[in-house]
C-alpha cells in the first residue's frame, strides 16, 4: 500500500513538473495563432 | 354607381395581381437550377488535380494553416475516423472476450497444495513503486486516449456536449501531463528488469508446456517466465514507441512536418490500442487469473508453493543466495 501510494505522490509531482514545463516552452493558442497586424 | 363599383374591384385585382408576380420573382430567380452562379468557378476535384492542394495566403503568423485541404490529409482522417475505431474495437473487446472465455473454461490457476505460511521477497518497495507509478499512468493515459477515438461516437450521445468537452478538456490535460512520469517509468522498468528478461532456452520448454496456464504442467522459470518476458518487451518496445510518437505530436512541427506528425499519430493510436489490449491480459493473469499473483505487486511478498510451482528455478537461486549469506555471517561472526 505504501508502494502505491508513493507511486501516486511520485507521479502527481512529475507531472506537475512537466506542466509548468509545457506551459513555459509551449504558446498558448491565442498568442500562437494570433497576429498583430491590421487589415484595412 | 354599379359600373364605378366593378371597376373599382377590377382595378383592386389588377393591383392585387401585380403585387403577386412583383413578389414571386425574385422568388423564382432563386430557384436552383435556373441560375448557377458557380458554374463557371473552379471546382475543389480540380484544384486537386491542378495543385495537389488547396492553399492559400493567411494574415496570422503560422503560415501552415493556410494549407487547407491536402490528399494525405483525408487518408488520415478516414484512418482516424473509420480504420482506427474498427482496429481498437476488434482488439479491445476481442481481449475482453477471450479473456472472459477463457477464466469460464480455465478458471482461476490455484496454488497445488494451498498456501505453505512461508513467504519470499518478489519485488522490493522500489520496484513496486515504479511499476504503479507506471500502471496508474498507463491506466488514465489509456482512458483519456480511448476518448479521443471513441468519446465522439460513444460518450457524447450518453453525457451531452457540454459534458464531454469539459472532460474531453481535462482528459488532453492529463493525457499531455502524465505521459512524462509514464515515460520515466518505462525507462526505469527497462532498465531494472532487463537482466532478468533476456529470452533463453527456458523460455522454449515454458512455452511447449503451456506456461502452466494452458494445461496442468508448471514449467519451471527463473524471475520471469517467457509471458513476463512478452509483458515487459510489449511494455519497454510499446511504451517507447508512444512516447516518441506521442512527444511528437505534443510539440507539433518541431521535428517534423504535417505528413510527419500523421504517421506520428497513426502509429501512436494503434500501438496504443494493441498496448491497451495487451495490458487487459497482463492485469487479468495477475489478479483473478491466478491465485497469489497479485501479492507479488501488492506486498511485495509470494508465497513459497506459489514461488516454486511458478518459478521453481528463480526460487532455488534465492534459497542458495539465502545460504551464502548466512555462511558468510557465520563465517564473519566470532568464534566463542
Amino acid at each position: 500500500m505504501r508502494a502505491f501510494v508513493l507511486a501516486l505522490v511520485a507521479a502527481v509531482v512529475i507531472a506537475i513538473g512537466w506542466a509548468s514545463f509545457l506551459n513555459r516552452v509551449q504558446e498558448p493558442v491565442s498568442e500562437a495563432f494570433a497576429t498583430q497586424g491590421v487589415r484595412l | 354607381m354599379t359600373s364605378v363599383g366593378r371597376i373599382l374591384r377590377l382595378a383592386l385585382g389588377a393591383w392585387a395581381l401585380l403585387l403577386f408576380v412583383a413578389l414571386a420573382a425574385p422568388v423564382q430567380a432563386q430557384q436552383p437550377g435556373l441560375v448557377n452562379p458557380t458554374a463557371s468557378s473552379v471546382k475543389e476535384q480540380q484544384l486537386f488535380q491542378e495543385l495537389n492542394r488547396i492553399q492559400g495566403r493567411v494574415t496570422i503568423p503560422d503560415q501552415r494553416s493556410g494549407v487547407l485541404e491536402q490528399p494525405a490529409g483525408r487518408d488520415w482522417r478516414n484512418f482516424r475516423d473509420v480504420t482506427l475505431r474498427w482496429i481498437g474495437g476488434i482488439a479491445i473487446l476481442g481481449m475482453l472476450a477471450a479473456l472472459v472465455i477463457f477464466y469460464l473454461v480455465r478458471g482461476m490457476v490455484r496454488i497445488e497444495g494451498g498456501r505453505s505460511g512461508r513467504t519470499v521477497v518478489r519485488f522490493n518497495a522500489f520496484e513496486r513503486t515504479v511499476h504503479w507509478m507506471t500502471a496508474t499512468c498507463f491506466i488514465i493515459l489509456a482512458i483519456s486516449g480511448l476518448n479521443i477515438t471513441f468519446g465522439r461516437p460513444l460518450l457524447l450521445p450518453l453525457i451531452g456536449l457540454e459534458a464531454f468537452s469539459d472532460w474531453s478538456q481535462w482528459a488532453k490535460y492529463a493525457h499531455n501531463y502524465l505521459s512524462f512520469p509514464f515515460t520515466i517509468g518505462v525507462i526505469l522498468i527497462f532498465l531494472m528488469w532487463i537482466g532478468g528478461n533476456i529470452p533463453n532456452r527456458v523460455d522454449v520448454d515454458w512455452v511447449k508446456q503451456g506456461g502452466g496456464i494452458v494445461g496442468d504442467d508448471h514449467p519451471p522459470a527463473y524471475r520471469f517466465n517467457a509471458g513476463q518476458k512478452l509483458i515487459y518487451w510489449i511494455v519497454v518496445l510499446g511504451g517507447g514507441a508512444v512516447a516518441i510518437t506521442g512527444y511528437l505530436l505534443m510539440f507539433p512541427f518541431y521535428a517534423s512536418g504535417i505528413e510527419g506528425m500523421q504517421i506520428a499519430q497513426v502509429l501512436h493510436s494503434v500501438v496504443a490500442v494493441l498496448f491497451v489490449a495487451a495490458m487487459l491480459g497482463h492485469i487479468y493473469i495477475g489478479t483473478v487469473g491466478m491465485e497469489g499473483a497479485f501479492e507479488a505487486m501488492g506486498s511485495g511478498t509470494v508465497d513459497v508453493n506459489w514461488a516454486r510451482q511458478h518459478h521453481g528455478l528463480w526460487l532455488e537461486q534465492q534459497k542458495a543466495r539465502d545460504a551464502a549469506a548466512d555462511a558468510r555471517s557465520a563465517a564473519a561472526s566470532p568464534a566463542e
